[in-house]
């Protein structure tokens, strides 16, 4: 399903990066269907989107997670954009360029831009910004980690200074961290009512419940906006949101695979945001010593059955996987072996170990990924592993296993970041929080410090695909399972959607028809 | 054998302590209904007892070849659930494990309300206010938040749940036992006892207990099936049984994600609840109407 | 509680005495009630206040979760207070409460009265309207069921009852929305709107969470009133006044129901704490942004003050309303005396 698909991705270097930039603002946002959309939308039209996961606060820096990025991004603007297809594009940066192949980026910011408490957008926001995010207390820091210096150099140009090369750093600039908020804000600390320059205002917010938005009449790109007003509603239960837009309650909801048969079958148009979710087993030797033995991780890892866990549990939405980076992402690596389910070769690899036996352990786990982690309990005991399932509510799952590590072994979903080497850093290096028992791949840290200073495109992408071999030769901390996929379900009466595999929910050019 | 307390000399005015044991179980085997009832209970307990011996499958064991089978599917007579998991076998375990909770909870409930109740009931003075007033506090509290506070607290599982909910059931059974009791603490015969010097332990024992007993019993049943119910809905909202586990409730929990393609997952469970339920509602009917005289809850 | 009629029964209905007199006596009782009151309120305070010891280890470690830095717990700490004595910690907690404070979220970090406000309409409504189906539906259909006892509109609706009490809410209200949101689209599935912001929208939001919550105690009410309306309908006086000639309606209407209606005073009293918590479960069912799905989100994060701001406040609806039906009953029924 991935063989012809694979996206180019013309932004990925640093090098020519401001003529493309250039070209492309002319169309940022807009696509074919969006003129002919305008024509038969209804402008007093509102929509209402189901959401399973809800911002506690409009304070980007105390995001939990990445799949909430988009319900930020309806009030803040990125620096820099992502378009239906991942391709980068201009946002509040017009261009972005690095004369000296990724450490320093200049950046050139759009002007006749304000927030929506009507002060003028400038550097000055931008800078206060960035070192909000890199600095203490932030979940965006490690994003930002090797950002050592922002210069403003005038009122719409600015320099970013890097402690080595990266051309991937615009990439990061289109992820959480390059969410721009008001320097004034920043200064304030002060979240109630978000500060931004984006295509909504929030006009109520219940916590928990409901968001209310209502389009922004000064935004830089009007075009964007085709609805009166944007309701999120927080449906957190996935019978319960397959529910809501069966029953029309709402115009848009995002699926658990157990329910996107359904709610198509009941006549809703879907789509699929391929590789949303990356579900896999994050183990940490610290807590059982076994786990640093590359054999032991090769037989639990072929003690999984990929495609029972995804044509039977997924019902088919989504992919085995056997590597770190997402089919049709930059930097794939199509030509490697799946992971083999191999129960026999499995034991082999144990008793070669000399755990013939076996072990006992305990697997958190959160609730939505009950299934497949008694899948994965049940095949497990076929090789002697036998697993204790615990689910820790909230964010015990990441507590229990990298924060304050407790148990051993649990399954985690992993979002992956646009560009390939923060994901990769992030989860498999040797002094991350995520891979406690640092697990060390070899040759996986020389890769990704080389693919962050190739500016070629051929070569960056064949880097990255090395990766790739490598964590398949050596299991890393993390035993990938299944790039999980989300179903995007819509009413019919919605005009311009588009397939917008950045994320959900994205509604850029959405509109309800006449 | 239920001819109690002979008369010591000089008490000839002492009445016959009431319950007779033969006349009620004649009256029982009459109601066709109990009988059901309790032949079903039967049923289930002997499933949960014995169940593993008769299930055709591992109740855990998982083929993700073959999920979401319709019932009599080759090999699989009740089909198979979202993990391919012999529905039959997981039903015959889940009683064991609704059962067991069943027990927990009321149990706890029970042993709550007949120590206080009794207490209150015999002692009165400050003992029954204090109990009394404990009770009420209680009998505030909406129990299945209380339940679902507690066990989020301490972290969900069956145990923490059924803990709770023994706790917040407590006062009605405490409130029976009580009344049970002073019903029939003011009887002449109970008087009497006390009069010619019968040690209180003695009174308890033979002549408040077996008037607490009969309602009890009756109360127990249709406890048990409440507290069958309310585990369901806490396994439903995910502070009950932990899986692979899987009581009825659990079970019914995870079928609504495939009510569509496999609804048979939410009515087999389902059938068991209401069934199990239905027949302890059915035998403390019975054991009510049995009794002779009139119980109130 | 099973209805048995008192003396004055047949003697009030007869002299119309539609509005007894508040005695000294009834009077004096429901000012010790309303004591009672208070006093349970401080208890029930005491011990949604211990619900925070209940938290194994320290509290304030166990609540700040990922990444927790240092600064974390200690504002976490400081924010419950755990830096005090226990009984200053009581107190100062009891003190805010009084003024309407409940603390804040620690998810949320808006104030716990907010949230609770925020959501406690969409309960009141479910649990509110519940009751009335429940009484309206099981009196209505328990005096059905006593007036042609043992003929099929008896059996019929026995069944109904028992199959009300005999199955978990949670399976009716998934039920319902496949009937009457999918097969029959009469009701939305999900989801809640305001009274205020469209009332016919609010009903039919409403309607089938109300059903699904409901149905057990309508079937518990059909059922008592079923029995006591059967005794009462054998009563002497009932039938001197069938004899001279009171159609057998009127009887049921004037007589039997006022008897009747004691029972379903007191259970209405102890019934509305089991709704409230029931919805919880429905809430669920039916997403709707309520208490009872408030809690259930807090307990998944910890958010102790949620938590307790939810038991309390609902504990306190319970504790008044327990309140009013014993002042209800006091009035319907004069002969209470202190006992």
């Amino acid at each position: 399903m991935h063989k012809n698909t694979q996206r180019r991705r013309p932004l990925a270097g640093g090098v020519g990066l401001t003529l493309t930039a250039m070209l492309l603002a002319g169309c940022a946002g807009g696509t074919s269907s969006e003129s002919s959309a305008s024509a038969e939308t209804d402008p007093e039209g509102t929509i209402s989107v189901g959401v399973r996961f809800l911002q506690n606060s409009w304070d980007p820096s105390q995001m939990p997670g990445a799949t909430i990025v988009p319900i930020y991004q309806l009030v803040y603007d990125n620096l820099i954009g992502l378009d239906a297809d991942l391709n980068l594009v201009p946002g509040l940066a017009e261009e972005w360029d690095s004369a000296d192949g990724g450490t320093t980026w200049d950046l050139t910011l759009r002007q006749d831009t304000q927030f929506n408490d009507g002060t003028a957008f400038g550097a000055e926001d931008v800078k206060a910004t960035l070192e909000y995010y890199a600095g203490e207390g932030s979940n965006t820091r490690a994003d930002l980690a090797e950002m050592s210096d922002v210069e403003v150099v005038d009122d719409h140009h600015l320099r970013i200074t890097l402690t080595g090369a990266n051309v991937g750093f615009p990439e990061v600039l289109a992820g959480r961290a390059g969410l721009i908020l008001s320097s004034e804000t920043v200064e304030s600390g002060d979240f109630a009512s978000p500060v931004g320059t984006g295509e909504y205002l929030v006009e109520n917010d219940v916590e928990g419940v409901q968001v209310d938005f209502v389009p922004n009449p000064d935004h830089w790109n009007p075009e964007t906006v085709n609805v009166a007003g944007l309701t999120l509603r927080w449906i957190e239960d996935p019978v319960a949101m397959a529910n809501a837009i069966r029953s029309q309650e709402i115009d848009m909801a995002v699926l658990e695979p157990s329910q996107a048969d359904a709610v198509e079958a009941a006549g809703l148009s879907t789509y699929e945001v391929r590789g949303a979710q990356l579900v896999g087993i994050s183990l940490n030797p610290d807590l059982a010593p076994e786990l640093a033995d590359p054999q032991v991780r090769m037989a639990l890892a072929m003690a999984i059955d990929r495609d029972g866990i995804v044509n039977g549990l997924a019902f088919g939405r989504g992919a085995e996987a056997n590597q770190f980076i997402a089919p049709e992402r930059f930097g794939f690596n199509s030509a490697l072996d799946e992971i083999p389910y191999d129960i026999e070769g499995a034991r082999k690899l144990l008793a070669e170990a000399g755990y013939p036996e076996g072990f006992s352990y305990t697997m958190a786990a959160q609730a939505n990924n009950r299934s497949y982690a008694e899948a994965i309990q049940a095949s497990w005991a076929e090789i002697g592993v036998d697993v204790e399932l615990t689910f820790p509510p909230g964010a015990g799952v990441a507590e229990a296993t990298w924060t304050n590590p407790t148990i051993p072994i649990a399954t985690q979903n992993l979002v992956p970041d646009i560009d390939a080497t923060p994901f990769l850093w992030r989860h498999l290096s040797t002094d991350t929080v995520r891979n406690p028992g640092s697990v060390e791949v070899p040759g996986l840290m020389d890769l990704i410090q080389e693919a962050q200073v190739t500016a070629d495109e051929g070569e960056r992408e064949q880097i990255l695909q090395e990766t790739g071999e490598v964590t398949r030769e050596t299991i890393p901390a993390y035993i990938p399972v299944m790039w999980r996929n989300y179903t995007v379900a819509y009413s019919e009466d919605l005009v311009g959607v588009e397939e917008w595999q950045a994320g959900y929910p994205i509604l850029d050019g959405v509109g309800v028809k006449k | 054998m239920t001819q109690t307390v002979p008369a010591p000399a000089g008490a000839t005015t002492l009445p016959v302590a009431p319950p007779k044991r033969v006349g009620f179980l004649r009256r029982l085997a009459q109601q066709k209904l109990a009988i059901a009832g309790l032949i079903t209970l039967a049923v289930v307990v002997l499933v949960a007892l014995f169940g593993s011996l008769i299930s055709p499958y591992n109740p855990d064991v998982t083929s993700l070849g073959a999920v979401l089978l319709p019932p009599g599917s080759p090999g699989y007579l009740l089909g198979t659930d979202e993990l391919g998991r012999d529905l039959l076998s997981r039903l015959i375990s889940g009683t064991q494990v609704s059962l067991v909770a069943a027990l927990q909870g009321t149990s706890l409930t029970v042993a709550i309300g007949v120590t206080l109740g009794l207490a209150a009931g015999f002692f009165r003075g400050w003992v029954e206010k204090v109990i009394m007033f404990v009770t009420d506090v209680l009998m505030s509290f909406p129990g299945i938040l209380l339940a679902i506070a507690i066990a989020g607290i301490l972290g969900p599982s069956l145990n923490n749940a059924m803990i709770a909910l023994g706790i917040v059931l407590a006062p009605g059974a405490i409130r029976l036992v009580r009344g049970s009791v002073l019903g029939v603490r003011e009887e002449t015969y109970v008087e009497a006892a006390r009069s010619i010097g019968t040690p209180s332990g003695q009174i308890l024992v033979r002549h408040i207990l077996p008037n607490v007993v009969p309602p009890l019993i009756v109360y127990i049943a249709i406890l048990a099936g409440q507290v069958m119910l309310i585990e369901a809905g806490l396994s439903f909202i995910g502070v009950g049984v932990q899986p692979p586990q899987a009581s009825w409730g659990a079970m019914l929990s995870s079928s609504f994600a495939y009510i569509d393609r496999a609804p048979w997952l939410a009515v087999f469970p389902g059938l068991m609840i209401a069934i199990s339920v239905f027949a302890l509602n059915l035998l403390g009917d019975g054991i009510r109407d049995s009794i002779g005289k009139k119980v109130t809850r | 509680m099973t209805a048995t009629p008192t003396a004055t029964g047949p003697q009030a209905a007869g002299k119309r005495r539609t509005h007894p007199k508040l005695t000294l006596g009834a009077l004096r009782f429901i000012g010790l009630r309303f004591g009672r009151m208070v006093l349970v309120f401080v208890m029930a305070t005491l011990l949604v206040f211990s619900l925070a010891s209940l938290v194994p280890g320290d509290p304030a470690i166990a609540l700040a979760g990922e990444d927790a830095d240092p600064a974390t717990v200690a504002l976490i700490r400081s924010e419950l207070g755990l830096d005090r004595p226990w009984a200053v910690q009581y107190l100062s907690w009891l003190g805010g409460l009084l003024t309407g404070d409940l603390g804040d979220s620690l998810i949320y970090r808006a104030p716990v009265t907010e949230l609770i406000a925020d959501r406690f309409p969409a309960s009141l409504s479910i649990a509110v309207s519940a009751m009335i189906l429940a009484v309206v539906g099981g009196v209505l259909v328990g005096m059905l069921a006593a007036a042609f006892r043992g003929r099929i509109a008896d059996r019929v609706t026995t069944v109904l009852s028992t199959l009300g009490i005999v199955t978990p809410n949670f399976w009716v209200g998934m039920i319902l929305i496949l009937l009457f949101s999918f097969a029959i689209p009469l009701f939305p599935a999900v989801g809640y709107t305001d009274f205020t912001d469209d009332p016919v929208d609010w009903l039919a939001h409403i309607i089938l969470p109300a059903i699904a919550l409901a149905l057990a105690v309508g079937a518990e009410l059909q059922r008592q009133t079923r029995s006591s309306v059967s005794d009462i309908l054998t009563q002497d006086y009932i039938r001197t006044a069938r004899a001279q000639g009171l159609s057998r309606g009127r009887v049921l209407w004037t007589r039997a129901l006022k008897n009747g209606s004691m029972p379903v005073v007191t259970v209405i009293g102890y019934q509305m704490a089991g709704l409230l918590g029931g919805s919880v479960v429905v809430e669920k069912v039916f997403n709707i942004p309520g208490l009872g799905t408030l809690a259930i989100d807090s307990v998944v994060a910890k958010d102790l003050p949620v938590l307790q701001g939810i038991v309390l406040v609902t504990t306190v609806i319970v504790i008044i309303v327990n309140f009013l039906t014993d002042v209800l009953y006091t009035v319907l029924n004069p002969k209470v005396r202190v006992s």
